[in-house]
Order: C-alpha cells, then structure tokens, then sequence
C-alpha cells in the first residue's frame, strides 16, 4: 500500500514535472474577439432601431467576457466588468453610453492582450503570447504602409528557438505599441469629424477609444515624458470626453488640441539607436533624390516627364515617414531647426503636388529648399546618423527595385530599365566598396543579379532588354532583394581582420595587375640605349602615384561626391589609356616605319639610340609618360575609393597590411615578367611583349566598355544564351554583351592586323629593294636593314 | 629559350594562391540572421486556378456587354448626327427612338457594372492589373485629383479632346443619367414625354458618349486579354486582400455620399444608379474567391489562423449582403447609420486584412506596393 502510495505520488509528480508551463491567457481568450463583434453589432443594431437585437447582442457579449473577466489583472477586471455593466444599462436606451462601454470594453481587452503577450514572451512561452495575440488590432493599411508583422514573426521565430524572450518581447511590444499610438492619432481625428457631422454615439466611441488607446500607450508615456506630463494628458482627455458629451464642435476640437499639442513628439515605441540612424539615413538618402528627379521632369516651369514628378513625389513623402519618425529626436535636439526642417518638407511636398497637377515651379526652387534642408540636418544630426547615411542606400536601391518591377508589369520597359539603372547607381555610389572589401562573393552574387546572372538566376540586365515580365523576373528581382539584405547586415557588422586584409590584397592585386603588367613588359624591352625610355615611363608612373595619393586626401573629405564621379573619371582614364596604349603598341610594330619614312623622327631616334639626352618634348617620351601615368591612375583611383570605404569600415590598422601584401605581389609579378622576357632571345622577347601588351589592351577594352555601360554612355545589349563566370569579367574583362565582344574582337584585329600589315610592307620593301639593287651592292644594304635589329642585339647582349 | 627557375615558380605558384584566396568573413556561415523560417510547406498555385476562372469568366462578360454599349452608342451618335448634333430637335423627330436606344443602354450599363464589381479586388489588388482599375472604374479626373487621375484622353471626332476625364464608368453613368450636365447635350431631356424632367432623364453628348463607349469596349477587351495572360502569383492573391478588404471605409463613405442615402440632396456624380452597397458586396464576395485560392496555403501553415480569418471574412460579407438585402426591400438608412455601419464594416477589415497580412509574413509572401 505503502509502496503504491509513493508511486503514484511519484508518477504524480513525473507527469506535473513533464506537463508543459500552462498558457496564461485566459480560457476562450479567442471568444473575446467575438464579443468585440457581439458589441459592435449591438451597436450598430441600435442605430438601426433593432433595440430588442442590440440588448440581446450585449447579453451574450457580457456572457462571454464575463467568463474571462476573473482572469484578468484586477485592475483590468474592474474597468471591464464597469464597462459591460454600463453596456448592460445602455442597450437599447442609450446610444452614446453604448458606444462609450463598448469602446471602454474593447481597449481594456486589447491592454490585457498587450501585457499578456509580453509577459508571456519573456518567460519563452511562445504559445501563450501566440494566444493573447489573437486579441489585437492592426494598423489601417495606406498606399505606403502595412500592418506591422513584428510580434506575429517575433513570436514564431520564439518557438522556433530562433530568438530570445527577451529580443520577442521587445518586438511584440514595440509592434503593439506601434500600432495602438497610431489608433489613438486616428480616434482623434475621427472624433473630430464625428462632432463636425453631428454623430454624437460615433463621436462618444471615438472619445472613449482615445482614451482607451491612451491607457495603452500611457506607461511609456510617463516613462519618456514624467509623471506631470502624464496626468497633464490625463486632464486633456477627460476635457475630451466632457466635450463629446456636450457634442459642440469647438469644444471638442480645441479638447482634441489640447491632446494633439501633449502628443507632439512622442513615440510610444522609441526607435532604437540603430533604427534611429537608419531612418536618419533614409531621410538623407531620399532628400538627395528629390531634387534630382524633380529636375529630370521639368523643363523651367513645365513637366516634361509626369513619371519623373511622381517619383519625386514618392521621395519626398519617404522623407516625410522618416522626419516624422525621427521628429522626437530631433526635437529634443534643436525645436527650432526641427520644425524649419519639417515646414520644408512640407512644403515640398505642396510645390511637387502643384507640379503634379501641371504648375511646376522652377528646378532651382526646389534644389535650394532642398541644400537648405540638408544644410539643417547636418547640423541636427549625430555623427553616428551621418555615417550610417550610406546603410539607406539598401532602402533606396529596394525602392527602386519595387519599382523595377512594377515598371516591368505594367509593360513600361523605359521606366523598369530606368529604375535598374537607378538601383545600381545607388550601389555603386558607396556600398559596393565596402561590399568587395568584407564580403566579395556575396558582392559577385549581387553584381551577376544586377547585371548578366549568377548561377541559374539571370541578370536584371538580361531580363528587361528582353522585356520578360513573368516569373523569372521576379524570381531575380527576390533574389537580388535577399542578397542586399545580407549586404545590410554584412555592411553593417564588423568583419575579421583576416577577411578585410586578404580581401583589400586581392582587389589591389588585381587592380594594379593590369598596370604593372604594361609597365614590366614595355621596361623588359628597353635594355641597351633603348633603357633610357624607361625614365618617361616610370616618370608617368610615379606621378600617377603621386595622384592616386592626393585622390586619397580629397576623398577623406568629400568620399560621397567623388564617388559619384567616379565612374565616369575611371571611364574617361581608361580611353585615354587604351588610345595611349594603341599608339605605343603602333610605334612598337612600326619602329621600321618611324625609322624608313619620318626623317625628323629618324634622326631623333638615332640621337637617342646613340645616348643623346631625351628630350620630354619627343612624342615617343610623352607617349610613354601618359601611358605610365593613364595606366597607373586609372586602377590608382579606383583603389584609393575602396580603400576610403574600407578603412571607414575596418580601421587603417586592418587595411594597411593587406595594402602591402597586394602591392608586394603586383611589383612581384612585375619583376617575374621582366626576368622572364630577359632570358628570351632579343627578338622572342619583342614578340612576348607584344603579346602581353596586346592581351591587357584587350582587357582594357573590355572593362572600358563594361563601364560605360555602367554609367549610360553605352547600351547594353547582352548575348542571349552565353553565360560567363564572374571571374572571366573581373580578370580578363570579357562580359556578355555584343558591345564588349565586338569592341574586344575588333582591338585585337587591329592590332594583329596592324603587325601583319607592318610585316607585309617590310617583305614588300624587302624584295624592291632586293630585285632594283646589283648584286654587288646587296649585302650592303641588307647590313643597313638589319641595322636596328643588331643594333638591338647588341644591346640584349649587353 | 627560358627555363623557369624553381624560385619562379614559387613566386607564381604563391600568386595564384593569393588569387584564389580571400573570401568573405569567416563568420560569414555563423551570422545570425532576422528572416524566420517559413513553416510552410511551400505554395500551390495551382489552388489560385479557381481565382484565375472567375477572372476571366468576369471579363470575358464585361466584354461582351461593352461591346453592346458601344453599338447603341454609335447607333445614339447616328442619330444625333444626322440631325447635328441638335438636341432638341432630335427629341422633337426621334423621341421614341431615342428613349429606346437609352434605355437599353442604361440596362446594359448596369448589367455591364457588377461584371466589373464581382472582380475589382482581383484586378484592382494586383499590380500588373490594377492599371485597368483606374481607367474602368476607380481612376479620377485631371481637375478632380491628378495623382490618381486615369492615363487615357478622349478625342473626339470634332476635334475636342477631354484631357484625363474620369474612369469610364463614372463618366458613362453621369451621361445616361444627367449628373454630368456638362456632358449632355442642350436640351431638356424629357424622354418620356411626360412634360417633367425627372433624376435619370438625360441626353448625353452623342460625341463624347461615342468616344467614351469606344474606350470602354477597347479598355475591356484589353483587360480580358491581359487577364488570360496572368499567372497568378500568391504575392497578387495576398495582396489583392490585403489592398482591398480595408477600403470599407472609403466605399462606404461614397455610399453616404450617393443618392441612396442622401436622396435628392446627393451632389455627387457617381454611385447614384447602382447602390455602392451592392459594388462593395460584389467586391468581398470576389475577395471571398481569391481568399478560397490561399487557404490551403494558409491553413497547411496555421489551420486555426486559416478559420479564424475565413470565418470573419464571411462574417463580414454576409454584414455587408445583410444591408444590400434591406436596402433592396426598400429601406433608407440616414447618414449617421450609414457612418456607424462604415466604421462597424471598416473595422470587420482591418482585422482580417491584418491577419492576412501576418499569414502572409509567416509564409514569406511578399505583400506588394
């Protein structure tokens, strides 16, 4: 007996220690929904004179929250039983007191729901808070905004074990609290307008859920703005509630006033630092925007592009859901500049409205509200608010993508590839730097989707050149969306100095290979008196340097300028060195053209092969200095803008080494080239230099052609059906698209076809002057023919 | 020729391993991530066939009575013409012929209207059809509001051109029924002959209502065209709900505005002929349909969120049959209960718009603007 006493007590105590922790939220938490309905049935049975329907609507109403009731917080029990007590009163006799209990009733539940879910959250019962959320309501869905999804996602990825109580319970309040502040703004302006109408039942239920929502949102209240402020607001809104009473319109707007002025500024979740700086970045970002598509659309005070005034529209109301999110702060900081800064952004917005309707004002007008608005940011905002300006770029180029594809839906191809261009200018602008820096496969990844592909996804490129709406663009659109969220993320941690040193040696390796690469095999053939041209060469080079550092201290200070040009300067460099390039290429397989037919060149050449001084003014010299400076500056520049944003995100201590390390590599490869062509014959040597030459030209071409495609000054036509690893584009400049194809093919034809057309007129000369020469006078000239050549020789020799 | 030193050879073999080297963080495989994980077992979109049916079924009727409506049109128009286009006269000869052809095209006016209605959420809530929305039904005039002003102009054969008019039924309705005095033609309209102008005696500007018959047929057609060609995505199908369920308030609003609740002291040119209660209940029953094609979906995910939300929307749509209904059997309801009803209504929309829009979160489904 004894013995089964302690087993069953022992079994009793095994199954309470298995039991799950039980649910909080009351039993038939759920039903409560239903009696909100019951309620609003009640009442609105009521107004249609169904007096017997309504009292019968609040009976089963007060059944079912009666029997949750006792399981509330005693205060919350009070107010409700009072609230279905009054409701009991006033069905059927009452219209104003019904409607005043029922929203009493309603917000008390949705108070209880709030605590619940939140207590819940941070004990880590996920299906308890799931419970006390079926009692919720939702924010009004706009044109821009939806129902927030925080808690519901809090909360499953809380039973998932993907998040922490703690993290859940902060979502789930933040997103409730949200959304409640926002339902008490509306209550106010829907009583307003009840009073304005004469509906005196809608104009109690609206008073009596601005309470409701009040008691709400009242905790953080208090905790932000104190215990003064508090019953302060506590006072305006029983002034409220006596003025709805009374149902005089004035009344009841100078009371709604009075609740309006104690809100202004108050957020009942408080953004995080983080979310503070990234709607401090967004509204950055967008201001920018404004005054360039506004000035896209007008031409002085007439529209010329209705589109380009819309998305000037849609920047400027962005800018207005970011001030308006971060206006607490910024009050806090300087009022006065605040409300200048928002008087602006409204104006804005009244100016692009105008422009909408077909009155435009003039483009200047509207940059110069928008420098004075940047003007007064800059001075409201954190350091920390400044620097994160760049992580809006992600919501910029989101936009933009949204817009790509809505573009794309509706058959407007114009407008989508506009939007593409938009999307990845804005990348291009600040976040690819620091992108390749600390994660450069995920920044191939984003690149192959903005361009010609990655894997089996193909390239926005691709897909809107052949106006492909379906699937598949959307396909790439999501997936392009997913890997800038990770670059969000990834932009906005920290990396490892491992990462950030062998990633900023790759890319400057890679950079200056092409560079070295021109340099080394031009200098391995300058032996002999021929060593001379290596002074202009090098003398090119070292300025470019010099450049590339200067380039570096101005980008400290304005990075966000320079990289805007950016592109633009390395394309304008790349065709300055291609066109230096073909002409050192030119007097490389013409030396006996310059020697046979340019007397002038000719004597100055033998002025120089016998060691004259060389003279800077040569054309041969200034050749060589522009080729050294153009292919040096032009990887020079792009480097220093990587390395900017780099150390930005890394610190100069991480960078530096791998700065070193890329560098020792590059002279490395420099100095292999140079050993390798030395142990050649003079004349292989020659040839292998030319190769070599030729190969980076045609590289050249192609990364050239890419980036005018980049920055709009090319098409870009993309060969359908070929895909390309990235590593084909970043190393051998071969991309996809007929332009950079054909431009390729037809450097390289040019340049073997210039050799082989050399060839021929040297073979012609050759057996003129071998068939119109005696014999006996042969051999003379056949030793003046070869004279260079020995004279080279014996250089090599040397 | 060159013999490639061991030294060499290292240094190259060095420089290829740097250019294969570096990758992204190490911790790059450890970041933790904000996106949760989708229960889901994934999305059948062969459940959204239904949605596609009832589309098209819709449209191809729509078609069908445009094209009706712009065949009286142009018999109207051939009329007017051959007497140019002088209003009174016309009436004075052709009375009977006249009253016919108008009121025929009245008829196929109305039927034509619920075609449209039963699927406006569907197109008016997916983006690559919304477009048709605004030029058949919802779009504004140029003067009226032009950031949701329709993308079309009517050029008519006399070289007028109405720049940005209004969406076509709008305009069509205030022709045939007078409230667009600016659009009818100068003459009293007292097509029975009964000696008093009474509310839906109107002579339209034969031109205009030509034109505008002619857009309605092509616009139609168009959108049939457009609708066979759709795939329907569950991003369209979340988003047509969650656009659409809360315009309650809007529609209802609209509601108050029109004859059937202000009666003659209605100032509004729309909503007049067909009650704006039966548009906003062939609107949810057409949302009913869509909200059928992801249910599966949501309930592989949620069964108990699934019900919840499906039983509200019913709710809320018997809500809205319930007044339709009362309204048909004659009752007037006055401004103040046409108000608490919007809000009731817009409330009832919100919660299930919201919890369609938490659904659609859990599933990874993107919400569209």
């Amino acid at each position: 007996m004894r013995r089964s006493a302690i087993l069953v007590v022992a079994l009793a105590a095994a199954t309470l220690a298995a039991a799950p922790a039980s649910a909080s939220a009351p039993v038939g938490w759920a039903e409560a929904v239903d009696a909100r309905r019951d309620l609003g049935a009640a009442q609105t049975a009521f107004a249609l004179g169904e007096t017997e329907r309504s009292r019968e609507l609040v009976a089963r109403a007060d059944t079912t929250l009666a029997g949750i009731a006792p399981t509330l917080p005693a205060p919350l029990r009070r107010e409700l039983l009072v609230a279905l007590a009054q409701a009991n009163t006033a069905a059927g006799v009452d219209a104003r007191t019904l409607a005043d209990a029922r929203a009493t009733a309603w917000t008390t539940l949705l108070r209880a729901g709030l605590t619940g879910a939140v207590a819940d959250a941070r004990k880590g019962d996920a299906a308890a808070a799931r419970q006390w959320l079926l009692v919720r309501e939702f924010r009004a869905p706009t044109r821009f905004t939806r129902a927030g999804t925080d808690a519901t996602l809090a909360v499953t990825a809380l039973a998932l074990g993907t998040a922490r109580p703690q993290a859940a319970a902060r979502s789930i309040r933040t997103d409730l609290l949200d959304t409640y502040e926002a339902k008490l703004r509306t209550a106010l302006d829907d009583a307003v307008g009840a009073s304005r109408r004469g509906f005196s039942a809608r104009l109690a239920e609206e008073a009596a859920l601005a309470r409701g929502y009040a008691a709400i949102v009242g905790p953080s209240y208090r905790s932000q703005r104190g215990e003064s402020a508090a019953a302060e607001l506590e006072r305006a809104l029983d002034g409220l509630e006596r003025a709805a009473a009374l149902a005089t319109p004035a009344a009841v707007e100078a009371a709604v006033d009075d609740v309006a002025r104690l809100l202004e500024g108050f957020r009942a979740a408080p953004l995080d630092p983080a979310e503070q700086a990234r709607r401090a970045g967004q509204l950055d970002r967008f201001l920018r925007l404004v005054p360039i598509e506004y000035d896209r659309g007008v031409e002085g005070t007439r529209v010329t592009l209705a589109f380009e005034i819309q998305e000037a529209i849609s920047f400027r109301d962005a800018v207005a859901t970011a001030l308006a999110d971060i206006s607490p702060e910024l009050l806090a900081r300087d009022p006065a500049a605040t409300r200048e800064l928002t008087a602006i952004v409204a104006g804005l917005g009244m100016t692009l409205d105008a422009a909408g309707a077909g009155r435009a004002a003039p483009a200047e007008n509207v940059r110069a509200r928008t420098d004075r608005a940047l003007e007064l940011i800059d001075g409201l905002y954190l350091d920390s608010w400044k620097e994160a300006a760049s992580g809006a770029d992600f919501d910029v180029i989101a936009a933009s993508l949204d817009r790509l594809a809505a573009a794309a839906k509706v058959g407007n191809w114009g407008r989508a590839e506009q939007a593409r261009l938009e999307a990845y200018g804005i990348f291009e602008l600040g976040t690819e730097q620091r992108l390749r820096g600390i994660a450069p496969s995920l920044f191939r990844r984003i690149e192959g989707l903005f361009w010609y592909g990655d894997g089996d996804q193909a390239g926005l490129v691709q897909l809107v050149k052949r106006k492909d709406a379906g699937a598949e663009l959307e396909e790439s659109v999501t997936a392009l969306q997913t890997e800038l969220e990770q670059a969000a993320q990834r932009v906005g941690s920290s990396s490892s100095t491992g990462a950030v040193i062998s990633n900023s040696a790759i890319v400057v390796f890679r950079e200056g290979l092409e560079a070295v690469l021109i340099l080394a095999a031009l200098m391995a053939s300058m032996v002999g008196p021929a060593r001379r041209y290596r002074r202009p060469l090098l003398a090119g080079a070292g300025f470019a340097l010099v450049a590339s550092a200067i380039t570096w201290v101005i980008a400290q200070t304005v990075l966000g300028s320079l990289a805007r040009y950016g592109e633009k300067l390395e394309a304008i460099v790349s065709v300055v060195a291609i066109g230096v390039l073909l002409l050192i290429l030119n007097w490389f397989y013409h030396r006996v053209y310059w020697s046979e037919h340019l007397a002038d060149f000719h004597k100055r050449k033998q002025r120089i092969l016998r060691g004259s001084h060389v003279g800077f003014i040569s054309a041969q010299v200034l050749g060589l200095a522009a080729l050294g400076f153009s292919s040096v500056y032009r990887e020079g520049f792009e480097t220093v803008l990587f390395l900017q944003a780099l150390t930005l995100e890394a610190g100069i201590l991480a960078v530096l080494p791998g700065v070193m390390l890329g560098l020792a590599a590059t002279l490395a490869v420099g100095g292999l080239t140079i050993l390798l062509e030395r142990k050649l014959p003079h004349r292989k040597m020659l040839i292998a230099t030319g190769i070599l030459m030729t190969w980076v030209l045609v590289i050249l071409v192609g990364t050239t052609v890419q980036t005018f495609q980049v920055v709009g000054w090319l098409p870009v036509t993309p060969i359908e059906g070929l895909q390309l690893p990235y590593w084909a584009g970043a190393w051998l400049g071969v991309y996809p698209t007929w332009e950079g194809v054909s431009a390729q093919v037809g450097a390289a034809v040019f340049v073997v076809g210039s050799y082989l057309a050399a060839e021929q007129m040297r073979a012609r000369k050759r057996r003129r002057i071998v068939s119109s020469v005696p014999v006996t006078t042969a051999p003379a000239v056949a030793r003046r023919d070869r004279e260079p050549e020995l004279a080279g020789s014996k250089a090599s020799a040397r | 020729m060159t013999r490639t030193t061991p030294l060499t050879a290292a240094i190259v073999a060095a420089i290829v391993l740097l250019a294969g080297c570096g990758g992204d963080d190490a911790n790059d495989a450890s970041q933790t991530t904000t996106a949760v994980e989708t229960t889901s077992g994934g999305i059948d979109t062969r459940d959204l066939a239904g949605v596609k049916s009832y589309l098209t079924d819709h449209t191809a009727q729509l078609t069908g009575a445009t094209e009706e409506f712009a065949a009286l049109a142009e018999e109207y128009h051939d009329l007017a013409k051959s007497v140019d286009y002088d209003y009174a006269r016309l009436l004075a000869e052709q009375r009977e012929e006249v009253s016919r052809i108008l009121e025929d095209a009245k008829k196929t006016w109305i039927e034509a209207n619920p075609y449209y209605e039963q699927v406006e959420g569907v197109v008016a809530g997916t983006p690559s059809l919304a477009e048709y929305d605004i030029i058949l039904d919802a779009g504004s005039s140029k003067e009226e509001d032009p950031e949701s002003a329709v993308p079309f102009d009517l050029k008519l054969s006399d070289g007028r051109v109405l720049e940005q008019p209004g969406n076509l039924f709008n305009l069509t309705e205030g022709m045939l029924w007078g409230t667009r005095p600016d659009l009818t033609g100068q003459a009293e309209p007292d097509l029975d002959g009964d000696g008093k102008v009474e509310f839906g005696e109107a002579l339209p500007d034969a031109l205009v209502l030509a034109s505008a018959a002619e857009a309605f047929e092509r616009y139609a057609a168009e959108l049939d065209t457009e609708a066979r060609a759709w795939g329907p995505t569950a991003s369209d199908a979340f988003t047509a709900l969650v656009v659409m369920i809360p315009t309650m308030s809007e529609y209802f609003g609209q509601w108050k505005e029109s004859r059937f609740v202000q009666g003659d002291a209605a100032d509004g040119d729309a909503f007049n002929v067909v009650s704006r209660l039966s548009d906003i209940n062939d609107i949810i029953s057409g949302l009913e349909v869509v909200y059928d094609g992801v249910e599966p979906t949501i309930a592989a995910d949620d069964q108990a969120g699934a019900d919840q939300t499906g039983t509200e929307l019913e709710e809320l749509s018997a809500f809205i049959a319930d007044l339709r209904r009362q309204e048909e059997d004659g009752r007037r309801f006055t401004p103040e209960q046409a108000d608490q009803l919007g809000s009731d209504a817009q409330a009832r929309g919100e919660a299930v718009a919201g919890q369609v829009s938490q659904h659609a979160a859990k599933l990874g489904i993107e919400i569209q603007q």
